[in-house]
C-alpha cells in the first residue's frame, strides 16, 4: 500500500516521470533520480548546495514541494551546461579563475550565476555578491566565485557572447 | 505509507474547494520556505498540502486610488524590485530587500510569511505600520481582518482552517521606514527589526502621527505604543528618542534563553532601531 | 631541477575542476548499489550517563530492519586510535577508540547502537525502537574543573580527567619579572568551531566477490582502513577504502566517521549500506577545534623588547584522546608566538570533559594561541606607547633565531618584509575617523607562525607512483585524499613540469588503500611538501631513464639533454630532438621500466620528552601577516570588515590560484570565528546545530581579499614551497578583534570568544559583560 504520486515533468530538457511521496521535497526526488549534480549540503534552505532552475528561476530545491511541481521544468547544473551556451561559458569561467576547490558548492552557485546573468547582471562585484549570498562556501572564501561570474558579465557586456 | 496527501489547486477555487475539504488536516503550501522546512523537522507531522504555488491571479501588485493591492503569493524578490511599492511603502520595500537571500526570495511569498507568522517574520511589522488589512477568502465567503489584528501568537493566525489570505491591501504611505538587525548580512534571521510611519508637521517638526512595530522582540510581533505617545505631540530630538527608547521596553518582551541573541542586548537595541527607523520614515535617511 | 618552470607558478586548472563546474564530479552520496540498506547511528540522549541496559528486540522486529548491533555484536570494540603514523609513541599519546557504548556515557554524540534498514525512514523508526536504561550522571562541561580533585570522572577507563600534561621552557621567566617595566597579563578563551564543510560524512560499503570489505568513504586519512579490519578482527588485507575526494575537510573528516559503522553493518548484512549524516548529526557530532582557556603573562622592557612570555593554556578534549595531545602540543609549540624571547614558560593541560569530542581543525591548536599572543602584542604596544607594527619588528624572530625548544628553523623567516608589505598597503591612504554613515574605523595587523609537515618523531612519509603510457601520457597513482585543496592535482602538476609534458597529459588516479600508494594524511599541511616531493622523485627517477634512452638515440651525452614541449631536446639546439612519447616506446622495447614508485622521507627524530619538549619536534613553519579594517557602530556593536589584506610567505606558489585561493579560503575561514561562530554548547547541548544558528561567512560578510604572497624559496616542498593550508587561517582572527579594539578605543569584552555584537556594544558603553 502505498500513497505516493506519479508527477511528470521536464528535467534537463527531457520528460521524465517520477513516483514521489506528498510531501517529498524536490531534491530527494532529483536525487531519488540520479540527478546527482544537485547537492545535500543542509536540506534545510540555508546553504544553497541544492539550487536548480525551476521554471527558469533559481529555487532552492530542498525548499520545494516535488509534487507541486508535475508540469513544471527543471535545469540543473549538469544539464544546462551541456545545452546552455551561457552555462557552459560559466562553468569554463569557473575552471579558469580557480573558483573550485572542493567543488560541492559549486553546481549551486552555477544556478546562482546563471540566474544573475540571464536577469542581466552586470559585473559589478557588489552585485554579484549578493546574488550569491543564499549560498555558502566553506573552501575558497567566494573571491574566486565573484572573479568568474564578473568575468563573463563583462563577456556579455562586450558582446563576446552574443 | 506516507503520512500526507497531497492536492493540487491551480486556481482560487480549487484551492478553497480543498481547503473547505480537508478543514483542520490542510496545510497550505506556497513557496515551501517554511512548510518544507517544519516538514523536516517533523513540526508538521501529516496533513494534507495542498500547492497554491500556480495562482497566478494571487501574484499582482497593483495601485490603483491611493491604494495599493499585494496577492499573497507574490514572491518577496518582486516586492524587491516593485517600483509601486518603493514609492508607496518604503518598509515594506525595504523588508523584502533585506529577507532572507535572493535565492530563498524567488520562493517566499508575503501571504506564507504573515500566514506563518513567526516572531521574527520581517514582512509583518511593516504591514502593520502600514495597517494592512488581511483579505481572506473560503468557500463561506469572503473576511478582512486588520493585520494588527490577525496573529495571535508566534504561529498562530486567526484564519480559520477553511480559508486562505488572498492579498492585503493599505493606503500609500511613502513616510515609512524598516530596518533589520541580523546575526550577519545575509540568509540571517532577524534579532529585531523595527518598522515606522511617522507624520509630522511641515512647520514646526512635530509629530502628528506615529505608528511604531518590532519583530524578533516579543512573543509576536508588536506595536511599540507606548513608543508612540513618547512621539506624538513632540519634536524628533535626541530626547524624544531618548524618551521613547525607554517607553518601548514596556512594549516588548524578548526570550530568554533564546539561540539568536539576549534579551539584553535586544534591549539594548530596540532603542537605537527604533530611533533609526523613525529617522527613516521621516527624512529617508537614518544619520 | 628545471629552473625556466612552463607550468608551476602560473594559474593551470585543476585537472578535477572542470568535472565539478559540469556537475559530474561523483562526491559519497552520489552513489547506489543494488540491494541497498541504510545505516544509522543511534547517539546517547544524555552527555554524561551509565549504560545500564539497552533493549534491541522491539527494533529487530520491526520490518525491514536486516540488523541492530551494540558493543557486544563488535568483534574487537575498542582499539587505540592511529592516523597514519609508522610508529607508536606511547606515555598517553595514542588514545582509547571505542566503536559503540559501554559503562560511562561521555557525550551526546557517544554512539549506542547501528541500524541497517531497507530505507532510510525504517532505519529512523527502528533507532527509536531501540529501548535504552540510562542513568544520568552529574558530568563536566569545563576542563578547568575537570583537572580539579574530585571532580567527576567522565571516563570508566581511566581514574583522572587529565589526558596530558606538556611544557616547554627556556631560559628563567621567574628570574626577569622584576626587570620588566610593563607586564600584561591576561585571560583569553578560544571557541570551539565546526568545520562547516558544505559536505556532511558519508559513504557507502560492500563485500566485494572475495569477502572484502570495501568501503567507498571520503577521509583525510586512508590508513583508518588498518583500525578498521582490526575491530572487524580481519585481516588488513580484506577492508579496502576507495575513497572519493571530499566536499571539504579541514580536520573534520580525519577521525573515523562512518567508516567502521558501515563495515560492521556490511560485515553483518552481507549487503551494501549507505550512511550520510544529516547537517545536524555532523554539527552536533564530528570533533570540533579545541576550546582552550589561555593565560599569559608578557613582559617587556620600555624599549618594547619582550624578556618574558608565560603561558597556561588548559584544553578542552572533550569525550575521548583522539587528537589532543598532538592539537596540545602544537598550541605550546607556537604558544610563545613568532618572537625571540629570552625567558619563555609554557605549561599546558588537556582534559576530558562531557563536551562533543575535540580534535583536528584547520589551525590544529595554532590558531588559539596566535589569538591570545596576538591580542597581547596589541596591548603591550599601546601601554608602552610605541606602534603595533614596531613592538612586532622589535621582537620577530629572524633567520637563524630559535624556537623556545631550541630548533632553529632552516626554513625563511619572512615575518619583516610581511609586515612591511601588509603594514604599507593598509595604510597607504590616513585612517578615517569616521565613515560618512558614523561608524568608527579601525584598523590592525596580526602575525601568525603554523608548521607544516607532520610531528617529526611520527616518521613521516609519502610515496607516489607513475607509469607512463605507451602513448606518452601519464598515469599517477596516490593514496593522495584530496579535500579540494588540489592536493592530487598538485602532484600532476609537478610530473608534467618534471617530464616536459603538458598538464592534460598527466592524469592521477587516487585515494584506494590497496591500489594506490598511500602518501599519508591529508592534515598537518603535508601533502605538497610530503606528496609533492615524492612526486618530484618519481618524476627524477623517470626523467632519468628517459634522457638515458633518449641519449642513446639522439647520441648526445644525457648531461646535454632537456624535456619540454613533448620532447626530449639538446639544449644547445633544440632543433636536434626526438619526440617523448618515440623515447617511451624505445625503452619499453628495449626492457626498461616504464614505471616506478618512489618514497619521501621527512626528518626522523625520536619521541621528545613530553613534559619538557626541547629540539626539532616539527619541520618548519609558514609565516603569516593580515591586516584589517572594520568599521563598527558603537551604538548597536555590529561591524562590517571592510578590508583584508592576507600576507603570507608560501615559499612558492605551484599553482598559482590554488595558493591564492588557500590564502583567500583561510583569510574567510576564520573571519567571523572569534564572533559569530558560537556552537552554544549548553552542558553538553549543541543548541547551535545548522546553518540558521550556527553562523558562518556569506558572501557579504567579507570585503574582497588583497592578498600579499612571497615567494622567498625558503620552503621545504618542491620548488622551495612551504605550506599554506593551514598557516592561512592564523593571525586574521585577532587583526579583526585588534581592529575592533582600535575603532572603539579600549580592550573591554574582546578577549573571550565569542565576542559578540553585545559585547562590543557594551565595550563602547565602558561595561564589562565577561
Amino acid at each position: 500500500m502505498s500513497n505516493k504520486i506519479k508527477i511528470n515533468l521536464k528535467v534537463n530538457g527531457e520528460n521524465v516521470t517520477y513516483e514521489v511521496e506528498p510531501q517529498e521535497n524536490l531534491l530527494r526526488a532529483l536525487r531519488n533520480n540520479f540527478n546527482w549534480d544537485v547537492k545535500c549540503g543542509c536540506e534545510a534552505g540555508e546553504c544553497g548546495t541544492c539550487s536548480v532552475l525551476l521554471d527558469g528561476k533559481e529555487v532552492k530545491s530542498c525548499l520545494t514541494l516535488a509534487a507541486a511541481c508535475d508540469g513544471h521544468e527543471i535545469w540543473t547544473d549538469k544539464g544546462l551546461g551541456l545545452n546552455d551556451r551561457l552555462t557552459a561559458r560559466l562553468q569554463e569561467a569557473f575552471v579558469e579563475c580557480g573558483s573550485v576547490q572542493c567543488g560541492f558548492c559549486t553546481p549551486g552557485m552555477i544556478m546562482a550565476g546563471v540566474e544573475y546573468l540571464k536577469n542581466g547582471g552586470k559585473a559589478d562585484r557588489k552585485a554579484i555578491k549578493y546574488a550569491i549570498s543564499g549560498h555558502l562556501c566553506r573552501c575558497t572564501g567566494y573571491i574566486k566565485i565573484v572573479d568568474a561570474i564578473y568575468k563573463v558579465a563583462e563577456e556579455i557586456e562586450e558582446g563576446a557572447l552574443a | 505509507m506516507s503520512d500526507f496527501e497531497f492536492v493540487n489547486a491551480p486556481t482560487v477555487d480549487s484551492a478553497i474547494e480543498a481547503l473547505a475539504q480537508w478543514g483542520n488536516k490542510a496545510c497550505l503550501v506556497a513557496g515551501g520556505t517554511n512548510v518544507m522546512v517544519d516538514i523536516r523537522a517533523k513540526k508538521i507531522k501529516d496533513g494534507t498540502l495542498i500547492n497554491i504555488r500556480d495562482i497566478e491571479s494571487l501574484k499582482k501588485i497593483t495601485y490603483t486610488d491611493g491604494k495599493v493591492s499585494i496577492g499573497a503569493l507574490t514572491i518577496i524578490e518582486e516586492i524587491a524590485k516593485s517600483e509601486i511599492i518603493k514609492q508607496h511603502a518604503p518598509c515594506l520595500f525595504a523588508a523584502a530587500n533585506v529577507f532572507a537571500d535572493p535565492t530563498t526570495n524567488r520562493s517566499a511569498t508575503i501571504g506564507g510569511n504573515v500566514g506563518n507568522a513567526s516572531a521574527s517574520g520581517d514582512t509583518i511589522p511593516p504591514l502593520m505600520v502600514l495597517n494592512a488589512i488581511v483579505h481572506l477568502k473560503s468557500k463561506r465567503g469572503d473576511r478582512e481582518v486588520p493585520i494588527n489584528e490577525f496573529i495571535i501568537k508566534n504561529g498562530v493566525t486567526t484564519r480559520e482552517p477553511d480559508e486562505m489570505i488572498t492579498h492585503f491591501t493599505f493606503e500609500s504611505q511613502p513616510n515609512t521606514g524598516f530596518i533589520k538587525l541580523g546575526a550577519r548580512r545575509s540568509m540571517t534571521i532577524s534579532i529585531a527589526t523595527v518598522a515606522a510611519y511617522i507624520e509630522t508637521d511641515k512647520q514646526s517638526g512635530i509629530v502628528k502621527d506615529c505608528r511604531i512595530a518590532l519583530g524578533g522582540v516579543a512573543p509576536k510581533p508588536v506595536r511599540g505604543t507606548n513608543a508612540e505617545k513618547v512621539f506624538i505631540g513632540n519634536k524628533l530630538d535626541e530626547d524624544t528618542f531618548t524618551k521613547a527608547g525607554e517607553a518601548v521596553q514596556n512594549d516588548i518582551s524578548p526570550r530568554s534563553p533564546s539561540v539568536r541573541a539576549t534579551a539584553s542586548y535586544r534591549r539594548s537595541v530596540v532603542p537605537v532601531l527604533v530611533k533609526r527607523a523613525v529617522k527613516l520614515a521621516a527624512f529617508g535617511e537614518c544619520e | 631541477m628545471k629552473h625556466n618552470l612552463k607550468l608551476v607558478g602560473t594559474a593551470v586548472p585543476r585537472h578535477d575542476a572542470r568535472a565539478k563546474a559540469k556537475g559530474e564530479q561523483l562526491f559519497s552520496d552520489d552513489w547506489t548499489m543494488p540491494n541497498m540498506l541504510y545505516g544509522k547511528v543511534l547517539r546517547s540522549k544524555y552527555p554524561a550517563a551509565i549504560l545500564r541496559g539497552i533493549d534491541t528486540s522491539k527494533a529487530e522486529a520491526l520490518p525491514g530492519v536486516k540488523a541492530v548491533l551494540t558493543a557486544k555484536d563488535v568483534p574487537h570494540n575498542e582499539d587505540i586510535t592511529k592516523f597514519g603514523q609508522m610508529i607508536d609513541v606511547g606515555g598517553g599519546f595514542e588514545g582509547l577508540y571505542k566503536v559503540l557504548a559501554t559503562g560511562k556515557i561521555r557525550s551526546k554524540s557517544e554512539a549506542i547502537a547501528l541500524v541497517a534498514a531497507e530505507t532510510e525512514e525504517i532505519a529512523e523508526e527502528a533507532c527509536n525502537l531501540i529501548e535504552v536504561d540510562y542513568e544520568p550522571t552529574e558530568g563536566v562541561f569545563d576542563p578547568r574543573e575537570a583537572i580539579k580533585d574530585g571532580a567527576y570522572l567522565v571516563s570508566s577507563e581511566d581514574n583522572s580527567n587529565v589526558i596530558m600534561r606538556t611544557k616547554i621552557q627556556d631560559g628563567d621567566v621567574d628570574k626577569v619579572w622584576d626587570q620588566c617595566d610593563i607586564i600584561i597579563e591576561n585571560d583569553y578563551y578560544t571557541s570551539p568551531n565546526d568545520h562547516a564543510y558544505l559536505e556532511t560524512e558519508g559513504g557507502m560499503g560492500w563485500l566485494d566477490e572475495n569477502g572484502v570489505i570495501t568501503l567507498r568513504v571520503g577521509s583525510q586519512v586512508l590508513e583508518h582502513y588498518r583500525t578498521i579490519a582490526k575491530i572487524l578482527g580481519v585481516p588488513h588485507t580484506m577492508v579496502r577504502n576507495i575513497s572519493v575526494p571530499m566536499g571539504g575537510g579541514f580536520g573534520g573528516k580525519e577521525d573515523i566517521t562512518v567508516e567502521t559503522y558501515i563495515a560492521l553493518l556490511v560485515q553483518k548484512t552481507r549487503r551494501p549500506v549507505k550512511m550520510v549524516w544529516s547537517r545536524e548529526e555532523s554539527i552536533e557530532t564530528h570533533a570540533k577545534r579545541h576550546p582552550e582557556y589561555l593565560h599569559y603573562k608578557t613582559g617587556a622592557t620600555k624599549d618594547g623588547k619582550i624578556i618574558a612570555q608565560q603561558v597556561s593554556i588548559v584544553l578542552d578534549g572533550g569525550s575521548y584522546t583522539y587528537l589532543t595531545p598532538w592539537v596540545q602540543m602544537y598550541s605550546t609549540y607556537a604558544a610563545a608566538g613568532p618572537y625571540k624571547i629570552p625567558n619563555v614558560k609554557i605549561e599546558s593541560v588537556s582534559a576530558f570533559t562531557n563536551n562533543t569530542l575535540s580534535s583536528a581543525n584547520r589551525g590544529f591548536g595554532s590558531p588559539q594561541v596566535n589569538f591570545a599572543y596576538e591580542r597581547q602584542m596589541d596591548q603591550l604596544a599601546d601601554k608602552l606607547g610605541i606602534s603595533r607594527v614596531e613592538i612586532r619588528k622589535r621582537n620577530i624572530m629572524h633567520n637563524g633565531d630559535a624556537m623556545p625548544t631550541g630548533f632553529i628553523p632552516q626554513g625563511h623567516i619572512a615575518l619583516e618584509e610581511l609586515i612591511d608589505k601588509v603594514d604599507k598597503s593598509l595604510n597607504a591612504t590616513p585612517k578615517p575617523d569616521r565613515l560618512p554613515d558614523g561608524r568608527k574605523v579601525g584598523r590592525a595587523i596580526a602575525i601568525g607562525h603554523m608548521t607544516y609537515g607532520r610531528l617529526t618523531f611520527m616518521h613521516d612519509s609519502s610515496r607516489v607512483s607513475i607509469r607512463i603510457e605507451l602513448d606518452g601520457t601519464v598515469t599517477l597513482r596516490a593514496g593522495v585524499p584530496d579535500i579540494g585543496g588540489g592536493q592530487a592535482s598538485v602532484l600532476a602538476e609537478i610530473v608534467a613540469e618534471e617530464l616536459g609534458l603538458n598538464i592534460e597529459d598527466v592524469h592521477p588516479f587516487i585515494m584506494d588503500t590497496h591500489l594506490t600508494p598511500l602518501c599519508g594524511t591529508t592534515t598537518a599541511t603535508r601533502q605538497l611538501y610530503m606528496s609533492g616531493n615524492a612526486a618530484m622523485k618519481a618524476a627524477d627517477v623517470m626523467r632519468d631513464r628517459i634522457l638515458n634512452e633518449a641519449s642513446k638515440i639522439l647520441k648526445y651525452p644525457v648531461e646535454s639533454l632537456a624535456l619540454g614541449d613533448r620532447k626530449v631536446y639538446l639544449v644547445n639546439n633544440p632543433t636536434v630532438n626526438v619526440p617523448f612519447v618515440t623515447v617511451v616506446n624505445s625503452l619499453s622495447n628495449n626492457g626498461g621500466m616504464l614505471e616506478t614508485i618512489e618514497q619521501f622521507n621527512a626528518p626522523f627524530t625520536d619521541v621528545p620528552n613530553l613534559k619538557d619538549i626541547k629540539g626539532e619536534v616539527l619541520p618548519d613553519l609558514t609565516y603569516t601577516c593580515h591586516g584589517v579594517e572594520v568599521a563598527v557602530d558603537e551604538e548597536t556593536g555590529v561591524f562590517e570588515i571592510l578590508r583584508i589584506i592576507a600576507g603570507i610567505d608560501a615559499g612558492k606558489m605551484v599553482n598559482k590560484n590554488s595558493c591564492e585561493g588557500q590564502v583567500e579560503g583561510g583569510a574567510v575561514y576564520h573571519s567571523l570565528w572569534a564572533t559569530h561562530e558560537d556552537l552554544q554548547w549548553r552542558n553538553g547541548i549543541t543548541k547551535a546545530n545548522n546553518f540558521s544558528t550556527y553562523i558562518i561567512p556569506t558572501s557579504v560578510d567579507i570585503p574582497d581579499i588583497e592578498t600579499i604572497i612571497l615567494e622567498s624559496g625558503g620552503g621545504f616542498g618542491p620548488y622551495g614551497a612551504k605550506g599554506v593550508g593551514e598557516p592561512s587561517d592564523n593571525s586574521i582572527a585577532p587583526a579583526v578583534i585588534n581592529a575592533i579594539r582600535d575603532a572603539i578605543g579600549t580592550d573591554l569584552n574582546l578577549n573571550k570568544m565569542p565576542i559578540t555584537y553585545e559585547k562590543i556594544m557594551c565595550a563602547c558603553k565602558g561595561i564589562k559583560i565577561d
